[in-house]
């Protein structure tokens, strides 16, 4: 970690005093008396540095640099101290390093890839153990932990841990849309704390958890030299450390090889070198070589050799399982003569010892992942001179299956079960027959009968008009207008139904986005806290209450569309909080019922627009016959039905 | 063989089946007759010359008629014997009637005298408000499947038309909802009429599912002529037409204890049973529920309905 400070000065920032602290990767500003930073910056991060002229009286720098939403920012900061200037060089020379590498820096920073490895050829990537592929990722999570790290004895802030943080950060990062709704809910519109956002997302922190605590197992490409063609034409091979421990695990012949030869006969250089050159480096890919080359060569036939030989020797780590040894079961197939098998004999053919080759290489890449599972065990078996085979020779399909506990769907009554219902019906037929009061008194038994005796002799007459005769206007023409306002309606909802968000205006576009994804987050809230007892939700529902009540009225506001006033008067507070909740969903409905009339009435919009002091203008279609809104044009009408899509939305 | 045809999609030229359920409760149309005007009687001289516009639009359009009542279900046409046909036939000859028009309407009549007859077990039957929708649904479902294996071609495309009437019956609810899709898995939409009363959620819902339209009868004299411009034309005209009807569906939950719609439930994980307060016990399947979750909220389990009933009513009546 990096605890080492390089320089603390005193410094200030926008006017205030506090201290500046230097560390070999990392700017840290704080205000005086604090302990957490003000401002924090990755070094690496910092774009330019500008210093005052030096024969001012104040010593000033300025940076620019990114922060975590990958903004720019430009901080000033101006030295207090007596060796101000002397203070401002290390801070620039500290700065100007980075460019270089770490390896610049006056103190040496953790140095993991390159130098730890005596071989250091043109090593342009990075080996994947340095963990250098995401380095903003990396540089968020030491921030997280120093900051703690460094208030070890001071009290530590409550939550999140760091740990919390780096992976909210990390998630951020990673997930655009969830960056982009909590930078719009908590740090701009700040409707919502930063906790409180979290809350409802742990399964996302959960996730990403589990994703990022994964470690990445080994690569299963089989170490080889290639050459990288570069732009001038040049071919060039990039020699790792990484990839020198693998060819070392994969051919232990050439580690022999290379601690027998390396500092003393050859140089380092030189035998890679050779060894691309040679024909070991092109082993797999069926190529010849040209050049011989003693020590490959000897390396080539030795590895050969022990690949063919392994089996007679017997591998050095393990006997073949029983399990897998074919010939362990010889003696239950006396009668059948088994010869070996000659066509795949060690030693034969190239193609053979490709396969074998390969199917060793496959072996160890499952063996590093699964090390402790069955390796373990063999060893542990082997050692106890003896294997455990339970395991194996269990088979599962003879097992019996134990039947799987379910429950029986045993609806025990559906009369019963729906009883309260039935009831309500039986009496609101008393109630309806009585408010007649002409079969009040008649059983169902004689409404039946008499039913049946009407029927009896009755025979219908088609040739009669089905319409009465003696009404003020004809049945027909009640009936085709009545159709005709339905298929209107109809033709008038599909027309409408899908206005579409690009045709907005963009300011309206944004701020209908915002306060569509603040009344989602609210109602999410809201939901998640409705119908608990406990004390803290209960007042964070009261307070979501309150919140969705505000974005009603920006709603309205946007629209600048108001219906009638009943909508404005928000319903009496009551107590408890079930019954607030009760009535939001009523005033929910109730709203959604005025947005359907507006819906309903089609073509005609009314809108009342603030200029004309309350006077509703008619807007048919696209045109608008007022003079006094001017500005109400097509897109505007959008805009209206757009923002009535979002309030029923909400 | 194809069992399944593809019912989906309709050309010109093909043939139609309609089949006709109609809810006949004697009680409710007699509540409708004081109330609207509409008797059972006027309805059906409506609903007959519909049948015969339909008959009419097409040589080989085909009619079936189904009885939704009381207690039971019955076709009323067509009808593997026709009893009373002959005599009926030799009393009145109308000369001037198309002869298929005859015979649909004298057996459907027919057919519905004789579901009169019977009023006694009507009469023990419990549940008078309801009809037997379910019953119907199924009988019109295994009618239309028989007609469309028969149909080698596919040529016959089937719909129903249901004039309903009584209110929902809660406890068929499963059965219609099983009814309701597989019309919906056979492509055969479910047109729905209310004449009386309320809306009828369940068949509202049959009709969103199985895109056929719903429609509440606004005019009760104009009963013919909503019935010729809402459901008469036919599978392959539909496909260009706006025709009246109902769009919005209510698609809100009701729990399974009190039929209260609620916004919030508690769903049973064997049986998805819903209901408004979380319980120890499904009161549908039995199944014993342990709820982490919702101690977590700070909610209490209650065992049973009728103990979450009394509990309530002490709630009420101790803050009152």
């Amino acid at each position: 970690m990096e605890k080492e400070i390089l320089l603390t000065t005193p410094a200030s920032y926008q006017d205030r005093g506090g201290m500046l602290t230097l560390f070999p990767k990392r700017l840290q500003w704080s205000v005086q008396g604090e302990n957490s930073p003000t401002i924090d910056t990755a070094i690496s991060e910092i774009k330019n540095f500008f210093v005052g002229k030096q024969n001012l009286a104040e010593a000033k720098f300025r940076i620019k640099c990114t922060d975590n939403n990958n903004q720019e920012i430009t901080h000033t900061f101006t030295l207090n101290s007596q060796s101000a200037w002397k203070d401002l060089e290390t801070i620039k020379a500290q700065v100007k390093n980075k460019g270089q590498g770490r390896s610049a820096a006056p103190s040496p920073a953790p140095q993991r890839s390159a130098a730890t490895s005596p071989v250091h050829y043109k090593s342009a990537a990075p080996s994947p153990a340095s963990g250098g592929s995401s380095p903003a990722v990396w540089n968020n999570n030491k921030n997280g932990a120093t900051t703690n790290g460094r208030n070890g004895t001071l009290p530590l802030r409550k939550v999140p841990t760091a740990k919390e943080i780096s992976l909210r950060k990390n998630l951020l990062m990673r997930d655009k849309k969830l960056a982009d709704q909590h930078r719009m809910l908590v740090v701009e519109q700040k409707c919502i704390a930063e906790e409180e956002f979290w809350e409802l997302r742990k399964n996302l922190l959960r996730d990403q958890d589990t994703r990022t605590s994964q470690q990445k197992g080994r690569s299963s490409t089989m170490p080889n030299l290639r050459p990288v063609t570069e732009e001038g034409g040049e071919a060039k091979i990039n020699i790792t450390p990484q990839l020198i421990n693998e060819i070392f695990e994969e051919y232990p012949r050439v580690k022999i090889a290379y601690d027998k030869n390396v500092p003393n006969r050859i140089s380092e250089e030189a035998f890679w070198k050779r060894y691309v050159h040679s024909r070991f480096n092109d082993r797999n890919r069926g190529t010849t070589s040209v050049a011989n080359d003693d020590i490959f060569d000897k390396c080539w036939a030795e590895t050969e050799d022990d690949l063919n030989q392994e089996r007679e020797h017997g591998r050095k780590r393990l006997k073949i399982s029983n399990l897998r040894d074919l010939s362990a079961t010889s003696e239950d197939h006396m009668e059948i003569d088994f010869a070996p098998d000659i066509t795949m004999r060690a030693g034969q053919g190239k193609i053979l010892s490709l396969l074998r080759r390969n199917n060793r290489h496959g072996e160890r890449i499952l063996e590093t992942s699964c090390e402790k599972s069955r390796r373990y065990m063999e060893a542990v078996a082997q050692q106890q001179k003896k294997e455990i085979y339970t395991e194996d020779i269990v088979m599962d399909d003879l097992i019996e299956e134990e039947s799987p506990s379910t429950y029986k769907l045993d609806i025990t009554d559906q009369r019963e079960y729906f009883a309260s219902q039935a009831s309500e019906i039986d009496n609101d037929i008393v109630m309806v027959d009585a408010d007649q009061s002409s079969i009040k008194h008649q059983s169902s038994i004689e409404v039946l009968s008499k039913f049946r005796d009407s029927f009896r002799s009755w025979n219908p007459n088609l040739t009669k008009s089905l319409f009465p005769r003696k009404v003020e206007i004809p049945i027909p023409n009640l009936v085709t207008k009545e159709c005709n306002e339905m298929i209107e309606d109809k033709q008038n909802r599909m027309r409408e139904s899908k206005p579409k968000i690009e045709n907005l205006p963009q300011k309206i576009e944004k701020e209908i986005n915002v306060i569509q994804l603040m009344g989602n987050e609210f109602l999410r809230h809201f939901w998640a806290s409705v119908d608990s007892n406990v004390k803290e939700k209960m007042e964070k529902n009261k307070r979501m209450i309150e919140q969705l009540r505000s974005i009603l009225l920006k709603i309205d506001h946007i629209s600048e569309l108001q219906p009638d006033d009943d909508n404005k008067q928000g319903p009496t507070l009551p107590n408890g909080a079930s019954n607030i909740s009760i009535n939001t969903i009523q005033k929910g409905q109730r709203l959604d019922k005025e947005q359907r009339s507006v819906a309903i009435n089609g073509k005609r919009l009314k809108v009342s627009s603030r200029a004309s002091s309350g006077s509703s203008e008619q807007v048919s279609g696209n045109i608008l016959d007022s003079s006094d809104s001017p500005s109400i044009d097509s897109e505007w009408k959008d805009a209206l039905i757009q923002a009535q899509q979002a309030r029923y939305f909400i | 063989m194809s069992v399944l045809k593809d019912t989906a999609t309709v050309n010109e030229d093909d043939a139609n089946l309609l089949v006709l359920i109609i809810d006949t409760n004697p009680l409710i149309w007699t509540r409708s007759a004081k109330s609207t005007g509409l008797s059972l009687k006027e309805a059906l001289r409506h609903l007959l010359v519909f049948i015969n516009a339909h008959l009419a639009l097409k040589h080989d359009n085909e009619v079936a008629v189904i009885a939704s009542h009381v207690d039971v279900s019955k076709f009323l046409f067509p009808i593997p014997t026709p009893p009373r046909l002959s005599e009926d036939t030799d009393q009145v000859v109308d000369s001037n009637l198309y002869q298929r028009f005859k015979v649909v309407n004298d057996q459907v009549i027919g057919n519905m005298k004789d579901l009169f007859e019977d009023i006694t077990t009507l009469n023990s039957y419990p549940d008078k408000a309801s009809s037997m929708i379910a019953g119907a649904l199924s009988m019109a479902l295994c009618y239309i499947n028989r007609i469309m294996r028969a149909d080698e071609i596919g040529h016959i495309k089937p719909r129903i038309l249901i004039i309903s009437i009584s209110p929902d019956s809660p406890y068929q609810y499963i059965s219609i909802m099983n009814c309701i899709f597989s019309a919906q898995k056979l492509g055969i939409p479910i047109d729905v009429c209310k004449v009386h009363g309320e809306d009828t959620v369940f068949l509202k819902q049959a009709a969103h599912i199985t895109g056929g339209r719903y429609l509440k009868l606004q005019i009760p004299q104009g009963f013919l002529q909503f019935l010729m411009i809402t459901f008469l034309p036919d599978r392959f005209t539909r496909n260009y037409q706006c025709l009246p009807g109902e769009e919005k569906v209510d698609f809100s939950a009701s729990c399974f204890c009190h039929k209260k719609m609620i916004d919030i439930g508690y769903v049973c994980s064997v049986c998805l049973s819903i209901f408004c307060h979380p319980l120890e016990q499904c009161s549908t399947c039995r199944t014993n529920l342990i709820l982490a979750s919702v101690n977590e909220c700070g909610l209490k389990l209650v065992n049973g309905i009728k103990k979450l009933d009394k509990a309530k009513g002490r709630e009420s009546g101790g803050s009152t």
